[in-house]
């Protein structure tokens, strides 16, 4: 293949660029910034198109990365010839793949290809090994090593040179080793179906558990079945033993409905006894009452009576009847006796008085002896204190003369007074006499009179008080027996005549009829329980009344008493309530089974739903892990197709560019399938690290003339080099002008450069 | 008057969901749960009628202690009549093999039981494997408001030996006002004649995720012969199954934000199934299990089904000369399944592009 021309429309900074290329070596000579690679990338999307992508990142983004700067149609053409056939390809980008336009013309007749992939089928290589195989960036030499010619050789097995294919398989084989041992147990899907197996067994189990149930659940209903029949045949007997006892209560019935019959005759007769007792005529209440205040009344003339005897005035009157034996004093002697004592009260008076006048009555002589006596007496303390105080002789002699002169005068003044009498005292003395006398005979007189009466003579007042006080209580008393003596009597005609009632009364039932609070008693009581027989036969009446309407009692139809025997239809349902019970006590023991197994069986839906689970689980693991098998296979077969399929040509074109370029010398280079490039010198093989720089980048360039001598059998694309020297010394970069010079003999060579001096 | 008709509860029943053994289990006793506050959901709205239109019990012998605790339920509950017919599942339901039946467990045979409830009759049959003449034995009052009780799916036509189905056109005409159905799964209402309307109540709580959605039961206010209906939600938990289509998500932070917007709404006690559609390449980050981790913890269940396809770009790789163009080349001439050959490509050019071996 050869390019031709092209003209660039609009590609990135490139705008209506166009360059006609020669067959061999083109020299494209611009300065830095021109876009020399945005040519290259040009050069690809012509060929191949630009692909569509998301991806913000300009250099992964080539749609958007060269996006004309300017604005414009984007885009141009490019006439290159391909197996002896010119062709232009015109190519214009949207912003989608679907408003691209491209149109492949056949220059030979100007008519449009059908197939837009011509290029692409014709060279057998899409873009990206287009550009990994033909285009040799910057520092491809300069950087040249053994590890960068291994890298560069990998890079046309491998889509990313980051990615290490033993890496790759070694992750692929920890994920295939975790779902499965490689050798013994273990992995996911060991551990699965150990699980699935073990959920297995679990639903053997409920579903053991399950017909378990089952089949005790047919037990358990059977039984239930036969606990109803057993209930049935139950219930039959007791229906008859019901019917039995039915009639038995209808005996019972009539025999109560007798009963309550004979009651009452019993109560008629005790009834009619009683009303024999009363000749028909039982008393009233009122009646009863009034014997009872009959009662009362003669009870009261009785105590009365009894009272009146034994009266404490009665005995009273006697003592004052005794008291005035001697005759009740009349009023006039009472008055006199009085008058007696009120004189004799003022005699004595007058007595007392006389015998004042008498012994008050002083004779003068008597006075004087005391003022004597009293002088005497200070004349001679004078005296005394004289004698102590001022000491005369003088005065003491006159107040010892005067004192003894006082003292004697009053000796003789005392003489005197004694034998002195005045009229005065005369005079009392003799009225005191008189009075004496009228005295003792109105003493005489009151003693006389309270004598009759026992009464003391001492003290005439007390003695006349007590008579009169006597004689007072003796009338009144005299005066009330006179009543009592009355009230007796009519006591005595009430006693008698209530007697008379009570006896005339009570003797129509008693004898004797005296016997009042017992008569009373008997009658009431036998009132009472007359009263209590007329309710209790009423009551009677009223219950057998009743009896007889809700018995339904018919006189004509009274039941006979049949004792029919029900212990065997006791026994029997006492049999079956003991046959019902262990069936019971069976299905209670069913029950506690039936639990467990149902309990057992309810979890057979979810190790069901559990295995399906894990055998979905399983199942997955199982396509994953043969997913990954499959994968690890077809990476390696893969590679080792990419390898065998272009390494023996690839050692063969190798070997012919490295005679051509480095002579005789490494006529044994060889290259190993893990692309490591091996030459032979003096009789051992090395690797390349062991020469020179010079001759390794020699070396990287025969391996990429040979990788696309071997890529491009047929048409050899041009070899696109962007600058490949620009960081070699002047001795290096002309040799590598030399190399290009000699490439272009062979390849049409587009050479990018921005200095003239690597032209 | 009002009645509730519900069905299909089936209790004792294990679920369909991959759950847990513990939560199959707090599912189960859910389901009974359930049930029970449906009972208690009658009293408090003086509602005096049940009617169960079968498949109260998942199995005939299934659960001895929830048979216990429904004998229990149903005596103690005695201002309620549970009108219980059995279904294809409890045919022989232990819970009428008790010694002694609550008064208010009101069972039909298989001929017609009719209960009369003053101006409306409830009347069941449980329907066998020739069924024309129970149809054609089917008498009921033109001036009572009647409501027919029967477990089955709907045919129509001549088919009346089929099981557990019901033949509407059989019914047509029969002065039937409701027919109260079990055996579907789902809600659904619809008009039988002129003067009937049929509905199957659905069941109360979904146990797989075939039975997504709202579940509950029927409320019938019944006035004056007059019928109106109300479905009333009433599951603890409801199963959902969402859909997240991973095309053109190359992201796991991408494929994360599509299943929070599609999960969006939905009750954080739900069982929740996210299905992955749609197509993915060698590009995506298809870390499914990664991106629905947190959601474990944060929903009663989460359960993750890949359904989506690869898609390859395989023409860039036609004349690839290298290691991957190669590899893409040799599998797609290899033997392997077109499928597999997807997934060995799709895992070899991941791993050749440094990624996780993820599949």
């Amino acid at each position: 293949m050869k390019l031709l021309r092209c003209y660039v429309q609009n590609y990135g900074k490139l705008h209506e660029f166009k360059y006609d290329f020669n067959d061999n070596l083109n020299i494209i000579l611009q300065e830095n910034g021109w876009g020399k690679s945005t040519f290259a990338s040009f050069i690809k999307a012509m060929l191949f198109g630009l692909p569509v992508t998301t991806k913000r990142d300009l250099d992964e983004n080539e749609r958007a990365k060269y996006t004309p700067w300017q604005g414009g149609k984007f885009g141009g053409w490019l006439e290159l010839t391909l197996k002896g056939k010119s062709y232009r390809i015109e190519r214009f980008f949207g912003t989608t793949l679907s408003k691209d336009t491209v149109t492949i013309y056949d220059l030979q007749t100007n008519t449009p290809l059908p197939d837009n992939d011509f290029i692409e089928k014709t060279l057998g290589i899409n873009a990206d090994t287009f550009m990994r195989s033909t285009y040799i960036e910057q520092g491809l030499f300069s950087n040249a090593s053994d590890d960068s010619i291994r890298a560069k050789l990998g890079k046309l097995v491998k889509n990313d040179e980051n990615i290490d294919l033993s890496e790759v398989d070694k992750k692929l084989q920890e994920k295939e080793t975790s779902l499965q041992y490689q050798r013994g147990k273990g992995g996911k899907i060991y551990q699965l179906e150990s699980e699935l197996q073990q959920v297995r067994k679990t639903i053997d189990d409920c579903e053991t558990a399950k017909q378990e149930a089952d089949r005790l659940n047919q037990n358990f209903t059977e039984n239930q079945q036969k606990i109803a029949e057993i209930n049935a045949q139950i219930n039959i007997l007791r229906s008859k033993i019901q019917s039995i006892n039915d009639e038995r209560t209808a005996q019972a019935v009539y025999a109560h409905y007798n009963s309550l019959k004979n009651e009452l005759q019993k109560i008629d007769n005790e009834r009619k006894k009683l009303l024999e007792f009363f000749k028909n005529d039982p008393p009233s209440k009122l009646q009863l009452e009034e014997l009872l205040d009959w009662q009362r009344e003669y009870n009261k003339a009785v105590t009365t009576l009894e009272n009146y005897e034994s009266s404490i005035n009665t005995i009273k009157l006697q003592k004052l009847k005794d008291y005035f034996k001697n005759g009740v004093p009349t009023k006039n002697e009472l008055e006199k006796a009085n008058a007696n004592l009120l004189k004799l009260n003022n005699m004595h008076s007058s007595i007392q008085l006389s015998q004042t006048v008498i012994s008050k009555t002083s004779s003068p002589f008597k006075i004087l002896s005391f003022v004597l006596f009293g002088l005497g007496a200070l004349a001679l303390l004078a005296l005394i204190i004289q004698a102590i105080v001022v000491p005369n002789t003088t005065i003491t002699i006159i107040l010892a003369i005067v004192s003894a002169l006082c003292l004697l005068g009053g000796a003789c003044m005392i003489f005197l007074s004694k034998s002195y009498q005045s009229p005065a005292k005369i005079t009392a003395m003799n009225n005191l006499n008189q009075i004496n006398e009228n005295s003792n005979e109105m003493r005489n007189e009151l003693t006389e009179f309270v004598s009759r009466f026992g009464e003391s003579t001492q003290d005439f007042s007390d003695s006349i008080y007590n008579i009169k006080f006597n004689l007072k209580t003796y009338k009144d008393l005299l005066t009330e027996e006179e009543q009592r003596a009355q009230n007796k009597e009519k006591m005595q005609k009430n006693q008698q005549r209530y007697y008379n009632a009570l006896v005339q009364y009570y003797s129509q039932f008693f004898n004797p009829a005296d016997r009042f609070t017992s008569n009373h008693n008997e009658l009431q009581a036998n009132v009472e329980r007359l009263e209590i027989l007329n309710k209790n036969y009423e009551d009677k009446e009223n219950e057998i009344k009743n009896f007889v309407e809700n018995n339904k009692i018919d006189e004509n139809s009274q039941k006979n008493e049949e004792n029919i025997d029900l212990s065997p239809l006791e026994n029997k349902i006492n049999q079956l309530e003991l046959a019902r019970d262990d069936i019971i006590h069976q299905n209670s023991v069913l029950n506690s089974s039936l639990i467990n197994y149902s309990n057992k069986a309810d979890k057979l839906g979810f190790y069901k739903d559990k295995e399906i689970e894990l055998e979905e689980e399983l199942q997955t693991a199982k396509a994953n892990w043969q997913t990954i098998k499959h994968t690890r296979e077809y990476l390696d077969l893969a590679r080792n197709n990419l390898t065998s399929k272009y390494l023996t040509p690839l050692c063969d074109a190798f070997k012919m560019y490295a005679k051509k370029f480095l002579g005789d010398d490494f006529e044994n280079v060889s290259i190993d399938t893990k692309l490591e490039v091996k030459i032979e010198k003096l009789g051992e093989k090395k690797q390349t690290k062991y020469f020179s720089h010079g001759i390794r980048d020699i070396i990287e360039l025969c391996i990429r003339l040979a990788l696309i001598k071997t890529l491009f059998e047929d048409e050899t694309p041009p070899l696109i080099m962007d600058d490949p020297f620009y960081n070699l010394d002047d001795k290096k970069t002309e040799s590598g002008l030399k190399l290009l010079q000699e490439l272009s003999k062979e390849f049409q060579v587009i050479y990018l450069v921005c200095h003239s001096s690597r032209t | 008057m009002k009645i509730i008709h519900c069905s299909d509860v089936h209790l004792g029943a294990s679920m369909k969901t991959h759950l847990t053994l513990e939560q199959a289990e707090q599912r189960r006793d859910e389901i009974l749960s359930t049930f029970i506050r449906l009972v208690n959901y009658a009293k408090q709205e003086d509602i005096h009628s049940i009617i169960i239109a079968g498949d109260l019990l998942d199995t005939d012998n299934g659960g001895l202690k929830t048979r216990n605790v429904l004998i229990d339920l149903i005596t103690n509950s005695s201002d309620i009549d549970f009108y219980y017919l059995c279904g294809n599942h409890d045919e022989n339901s232990l819970l009428l093999h008790s010694e002694d039946l609550p008064k208010n467990l009101k069972i039909f045979g298989n001929t017609w039981t009719n209960y009369d409830l003053g101006d409306v009759t409830i009347n069941g049959v449980i329907l066998g494997n020739n069924n024309l003449p129970i149809y054609q034995s089917l008498n009921l009052d033109a001036n009572k408001f009647n409501i027919v009780v029967l477990h089955g799916g709907d045919v129509r036509g001549n088919d009346y030996n089929t099981p557990d189905t019901v033949n509407f056109d059989a019914l047509k005409h029969k002065n039937i006002d409701y027919l109260a159905l079990g055996h579907l799964h789902t809600y659904r209402l619809g008009r039988l004649d002129e003067r009937a309307t049929y509905a199957y109540s659905g069941c109360l709580e979904g146990r797989g995720f075939d039975e997504c959605g709202q579940k509950g039961f029927i409320l019938l206010d019944i006035q004056n012969k007059h019928l109106n209906t109300t479905f009333v939600p009433f599951a603890r938990r409801t199963l959902e199954e969402i859909k997240v289509d991973i095309t053109g998500l190359n992201t796991l932070r991408e494929i994360k934000s599509a299943i929070t917007d599609a999960l969006d709404g939905i009750s954080r006690d739900s069982l929740v199934r996210i299905v992955f559609i749609g197509s993915y390449d060698e590009q995506t980050q298809k870390y499914l299990q990664l991106a629905t981790t947190e959601l474990q913890n944060q929903y009663f269940y989460v359960q993750i089904k890949d359904k989506t396809k690869p898609k390859l770009d395989l023409d860039k790789y036609k004349y690839d000369l290298s290691i991957a163009g190669e590899f893409v080349r040799t599998v797609r001439e290899s033997n392997l399944s077109p499928e597999e050959q997807d997934r060995v490509i799709i895992l070899g050019l991941r791993t050749l592009n440094g990624e996780e071996v993820e599949l």
